[in-house]
């Protein structure tokens, strides 16, 4: 039994690696939006963002005195990455390569 | 994991009474983070085994593990019920589960704020939604109001977002639509 979202989770992942030291922002599932340095992402895709700054800050006065801060992967709505970072052809590529694998170790 | 987990941590050193001046502001040099405090070892062994560990001593933790810096420091976490609570980390492990000693519940009300002292707690990792290192010697003292009255704005607050929440499952079983009531006050359910 291959558990396939692990392989696509893992895509995404490495994905996020890439990502390290630039900066982006995550908008959580209450609508708060943060943006900072990603600087590092774990395999749950939790999130730790460094130098952060919310958009809205009177809607959300906790954010002002945290600097750092850990967001935990299951609460993330959407990441905002900076376009110039994302080959789409080069992602595709790694998608089908994935899909592939899964396809000969689910036949082996 | 299991193995690692069985070993004997060294005695927690017992420090004084925690009390939030005593933290040092500016943090430690990368490098030096890990080694200052003596129980960082065992935790990192116990959470992801002796095979990482040189990584780890490169301080790369990604993701959660990064809390480990954050150790014997004030956090503040941001649970998915809404609240907030700042205390000093005590404990995580890999589910993202948390001690927190010293800990108080910050109420919010508009923007200003009042502690309700909460003395120890252990979050489940699924509650945390966000968990961050405070600085609250930079924190505006103007902001603090006396509990009463925040908790009388904050429940003003509160019925408001009832009311509103009341429309609109009114408005939309006029419409035909029939909602589901999330009795749960959870902001990051979808």
């Amino acid at each position: 039994m291959v558990d396939h979202s692990f392989f696509l989770r893992m895509l995404f992942y490495s994905f996020f690696k890439s990502l390290v030291g630039k900066d982006v922002i995550v908008e959580l599932k209450n609508d708060l939006s943060i943006c900072g340095t990603l600087h590092s992402v774990d395999q749950f895709l939790n999130i730790k963002l460094t130098d952060i700054s919310v958009s809205d800050s009177d809607k959300y006065p906790h954010m002002l005195s945290v600097k750092n801060c850990f967001i935990r992967g299951s609460v993330v709505r959407y990441c905002h990455i900076p376009a110039e970072e994302v080959d789409p052809a080069l992602l595709m590529d790694a998608t089908r390569k994935e899909a592939q694998q899964n396809k000969q170790s689910a036949g082996a | 994991m299991l193995g690692a987990r069985t070993t004997k941590p060294p005695p927690k050193k017992r420090s004084s009474i925690f009390t939030y001046s005593q933290v040092n502001p500016s943090p430690d040099p990368p490098g030096s983070v890990i080694n200052s405090i003596p129980n960082k070892d065992y935790l990192i062994n116990a959470t992801l085994g002796n095979s990482l560990s040189d990584d780890l001593h490169d301080n790369y933790m990604p993701g959660l593990l990064s809390l480990i810096d954050s150790l014997d420091r004030p956090i503040l976490v941001h649970l998915r019920d809404r609240r907030t609570i700042i205390g000093c980390l005590s404990s995580i492990d890999t589910y993202g589960n948390i001690l927190l000693s010293n800990t108080v519940e910050r109420v919010y009300a508009m923007d200003f704020h009042a502690d309700i002292p909460r003395g120890i707690y252990l979050v489940r990792g699924e509650n945390v939604a966000l968990a961050g290192e405070v600085d609250l010697s930079s924190e505006d003292p103007d902001k603090a109001k006396p509990l009463k009255q925040v908790l009388a704005w904050q429940e003003a607050e509160r019925l408001a977002r009832e009311e509103k929440k009341r429309r609109i499952r009114h408005m939309s079983y006029e419409a035909g639509i029939l909602s589901l009531d999330d009795t749960l006050e959870d902001e990051f359910y979808q």
